[in-house]
């Protein structure tokens, strides 16, 4: 195994943690705050990555500045199905929650289908796919973006959480939603607030994949499963616990697939079993509470 | 006009009726207690005030409005803090994250800095303990940061839940002292959910006895204390 | 219980009339061709190629009719459902009395199509487009009356070999990377097993998943291993995955190679013109193919370009593979009634085994393959992309344009 072989694993794993945890710690801090399992989530990745797509190919929009509008779309999106939507349903059976958001998934998929097709898109702009060569290590644009987005938005969410009077509110809220009532706390604004934060962040993923891979109306269930692993591994309702199991999911698939013959038809399989061990080990995952 | 009064109150849990009819005021600056058997209905009744559950009919008036319409965090904002049963302390924040959050309202936030001295001079031990977490306190140093937590709102009345149940008698002295200071020193209304009676009763200037969701005795809290009906709600016999 | 006998004696009364029906309607004077697609469903798209393909045949021979009749083609809808296929299928046989089966889609349909022939005698003769898999030819190529016109899985991959062998420089080391499940795994082994019979040196075979977002792992093992070419067999999303992914891992093997699905033009305006340049990759058929027109029959089987301008003029879209696949073998099937001068089973099929043509989809003739009897059209075509166009690259003699080789480094674009 060479240094620049382990080098470009590390690079590679990097920017798939990246993506893994820009559409996990939005779905994990839904459930930490309203305690339920959101499973439109992906949902929000695909139509983050067609907006992105269609930004920019009818209006020339280039993702990077397209990911401050689709940040604002997706806001307004996660606020509006919180209020109209999973509302209603807070107070109802997990069996209702459960076909409510998956409900919504489904729409939303055959949305895209309809009004899309379910021709694979991508977005062609000149970084999409030309990368920085330090010394032996090819890393692309694309990608770098992806993970300095991550980065990024993940220390402003760390910020919300522990700098502000809304993020303590919100982890008031996950602990303990009766007492932060009494707090004086608006919960309802708080869980829209939460909503709001997943889309933006599944978005803001959508927007790599645009530039990065490509999209199509069912993508959503292929980063909605990868980030309820990375979730549960993590802890269900711990940001950081989703934010440290990204990057340990993200490792491992690019070095079981690098190294190893047949790794990278095994990769997801050894995800799910550390998921597994970490489970019998940890019921509660890496980081979580209950 | 009383700070606080209930009128006609229904709480259904569901199609459980749990509070028939309960008409009651709070004088403002008096300590008030509301007693009753396990299960009699209390902490519903202090639920229903901050909203926590909403009444089936009757009304709620706090300063002589209405409040049982508006949302929890309007009715904290009027004025009201409530020490819920069992503390309810945020466990895995610091205490300072935990009092800090008492002052989320407005009327706390604007005063935040006094009130929190307020707090670690009325508990010095939270000012010792602000940075550890406070699931880790012990259940008596938590129920001050309860109750602490509900100061830091600034309220005019301070609605509390049972606060001394499973403490040492050494702290529930500290916060019958805590109480009464409140109470003496800032004017302060407060409502007492108790269960030991006597100690209740003995700290309070009115009494209220609930059996099974209907209030059975009122009146001063000498009077209540000594009435026959009394005995007959805890005991079952006269 | 009453409604339970009233249904019973309705369905022997439709069951009676179903047997009489026919007798009265063989008296026309048509000749009943059965043809079963997925008309609507997950195979509507290639479904619909196909039956154009049929309906432009059948137009053209009524203009001179076949043994002085016309030719009628029913259509059936299977919704891709191997169970409404089967049912489909035995309508046409017991009810329109077909005389033969032409066209079809999909390997599963296939399979169970040609299982319930097996209760007829004799069986019905068929001229079949979608039968592709070799667990097919196995269990029915041993039949005479089937035509099979899709090239089995191996062709593929003889085709792929023989290309590559064709290559100056001729590539020494080749990765081949696949998807896991069937397509991939069945295909891939066969391309190792021919690859290394040729002399080729395969440095890997691996497995990855499909529609996975990130395939860098594997190219950057694939990439240290500094194959002369990378070959991957898997599907549209992981096409366009390996382009991208190997343009930003800055992997440069002489040869970037794929097989039918590099072919879409979804593949190509996803990765852009100017990356998916030089990739190849594999077809049955491509419009730009250069047949000359039939000596025999240049009426049904003009020259390729004349045929895809006169079904580009009638239906306003490019011709696909099912749909030139199928157009031959209607006419195929109609010139062995010619030839066989009569209905007669048994004269049909040894008329069309007979046959010796160019089509505009290559030379026709039935002959043995593996396991199978009657096969034709088991040459395929190599394309290549090129200024964003497929060029047919393989094999020499209906060519396109040449080979572009090695392929140019990334960086050098
Ligand atoms: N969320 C709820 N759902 C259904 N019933 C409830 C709920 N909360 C309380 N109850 C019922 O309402 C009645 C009154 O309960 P409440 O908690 O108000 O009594 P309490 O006087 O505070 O009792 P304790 O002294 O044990 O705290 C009880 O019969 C209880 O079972
Ligand atoms: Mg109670």
């Amino acid at each position: 195994m060479s240094l620049a072989l382990l080098a470009q694993a590390t690079a590679n794993g990097l920017s798939l943690a990246g993506l893994y945890a820009l559409v996990s710690v939005g779905l994990t801090l839904v459930f930490g705050v309203m305690r339920i399992l959101n499973f439109a989530h992906g949902e929000f990745v695909m139509l983050g990555a067609y907006a992105s797509f269609w930004l920019f190919t009818l209006w020339g929009l280039d993702p990077l500045a397209s990911l401050a509008v689709v940040l604002v779309l997706m806001t307004g999106l996660g606020a509006l199905i919180q209020t109209t939507l999973v509302k209603r349903v807070l107070a109802a059976p997990h069996l209702n929650q459960i076909l409510l958001t998956f409900g919504i998934a489904v729409t939303f998929q055959n949305l895209a289908l309809l009004l899309w097709t379910g021709d694979l898109r991508a977005i062609k702009v000149w970084y999409s796919a030309s990368s920085l060569t330090l010394g032996p290590v090819s890393l692309s644009l694309g990608r770098t973006f992806g993970i300095g987005l991550a980065m990024i938005l993940t220390g402003l969410l760390y910020l919300l959480l522990f700098r502000t009077e809304y993020g303590r509110a919100l982890r008031a809220v996950a602990q303990d939603p009766e007492a932060a009532l009494v707090m004086g706390i608006p919960i309802q604004r708080v869980y829209i607030l939460a909503m709001a934060i997943g889309a933006a962040y599944a978005g803001a993923a959508g927007v790599v994949a645009s530039v990065s891979m490509f999209t199509y109306p069912l993508i959503g269930f292929l980063f909605g499963l990868k980030a309820f692993c990375v979730v549960i591994l993590g802890g269900l309702g711990s940001v950081f616990g989703a934010t440290v199991a990204s990057l340990i999911l993200g490792l491992v698939e690019s070095f079981v697939g690098t190294f190893f013959a047949q790794g990278s038809s095994w990769a997801e399989a050894i995800s799910f079993v550390i998921l597994l061990l970490v489970l019998l080990l940890r019921p509660k995952g890496l980081f979580g509470v209950e | 006009m009383p700070l606080l009064e209930l009128e006609a109150l229904d709480v259904c849990y569901g199609d459980l009726q749990v509070i028939w009819a309960l008409s009651l005021a709070v004088e403002r600056g008096t300590i008030a207690c509301l007693l009753g058997p396990n299960g009699s209905g209390k902490s519903t009744i202090m639920n229903s005030i901050t909203g926590l559950v909403r009444p089936r009919a009757g009304a709620i008036r706090f300063q002589g409005e209405r409040i049982d319409r508006l949302p929890t965090y309007e009715i904290i904002e009027r004025g009201i803090a409530h020490v819920l049963e069992r503390r309810r302390v945020f466990p895995f924040m610091s205490v300072l994250d935990n009092l800090l959050l008492g002052s989320f309202p407005p009327r706390g936030k604007a005063k935040r800095s006094d009130q929190l001295a307020r707090v670690f001079a009325l508990f010095p031990v939270l000012a010792q303990r602000q940075a550890q977490l406070a699931g880790t306190l012990s259940g008596g140093e938590q129920q001050m940061l309860a109750i602490g937590r509900g100061l830091m709102a600034r309220p005019t009345l301070l609605l509390v839940d049972e606060p001394f149940l499973g403490l040492a008698p050494v702290v529930i002295r500290e916060l019958l002292d805590i109480f009464a200071r409140l109470n003496r020193e800032e004017g302060m209304t407060i409502l007492l959910v108790e269960q030991n009676v006597e100690m209740a009763l003995g700290m309070s200037h009115r009494g209220f006895v609930l059996e099974s969701g209907r209030l059975v005795i009122q009146g001063p809290a000498r009077e209540v204390l000594e009435s026959v009906e009394l005995r007959q709600v805890f005991l079952g016999r006269p | 219980m009453r409604k339970m006998t009233m249904a019973v004696g309705l369905g022997l009364l439709f069951g009676s009339l179903g047997m009489v029906l026919p007798v009265a309607w063989a008296a026309e004077e048509e000749i009943r061709i059965g043809a079963v697609w997925g008309l609507t469903g997950p195979q509507a798209g290639v479904s619909q190629e196909g039956r154009r393909g049929m309906e432009m045949a059948q137009d053209l021979l009524n203009k001179k009719g076949v043994l002085g009749r016309k030719i009628r083609v029913i259509f059936e809808d299977d919704k891709a459902d191997p169970a409404v296929a089967v049912s489909a299928a035995e309508k046409l046989i017991t009810q329109d009395k077909v005389v033969a089966f032409v066209g079809g889609v999909g390997s599963t349909i296939c399979n169970a199509m040609l299982g319930a022939f097996e209760k007829y005698t004799p069986k019905p003769l068929g001229t079949l487009t979608g039968c592709g898999a070799t667990t097919i030819e196995q269990r029915f190529g041993k039949e005479r009356g089937y035509f099979f016109v899709h090239p089995w899985e191996y062709y593929y991959q003889t085709t792929m070999r023989d290309f590559l062998l064709s290559v100056t420089p001729r590539p020494q080391t080749v990765f081949i990377a696949h998807e896991d499940r069937l397509y991939g795994t069945s295909h891939s082994k066969m391309a190792e097993e021919y690859f290394k019979e040729a002399g080729f040196k395969v440095v890997a075979r691996e497995s990855f998943k499909s529609g996975a977002p990130d395939l860098t792992p594997l190219l950057t093992r694939a990439k240290a291993m500094n194959p002369d070419v990378f070959y991957w067999i898997a599907y549209g999303a992981d096409a366009v995955l390996v382009t991208k992914q190997g343009k930003e891992l800055n992997f440069n093997p002489r040869m970037y190679a794929s097989t039918v699905q590099l072919g879409t033009q979804e593949y190509r305006d996803a990765v852009g013109k100017g990356n998916a340049e030089t990739f190849v990759g594999i077809t049955v058929w491509e419009p730009i193919a250069a047949f000359p027109a039939s000596k025999e029959w240049p009426e049904v089987f003009p020259s390729t370009r004349d045929w895809v301008r006169d079904y580009t003029t009638r239906f306003k879209r490019e011709p696909h593979y099912y749909s030139i696949m199928s157009y031959v073998a209607l006419v195929a099937t109609a010139k062995g009634i010619e030839a066989a001068g009569s209905l007669e089973r048994d004269r049909v099929l040894g008329a069309m085994e007979k046959i010796n043509t160019m089509t505009p989809m290559g030379p026709l003739k039935f002959s043995p393959s593996k396991f199978a009897v009657n096969h034709a059209f088991k040459q395929m075509m190599i394309f290549q992309w090129q200024k964003g166009e497929k060029v047919l690259v393989f094999p020499r003699d209906v060519a396109s344009g040449m080979l572009m080789h090695p392929f140019p480094a990334w960086t050098q674009r």
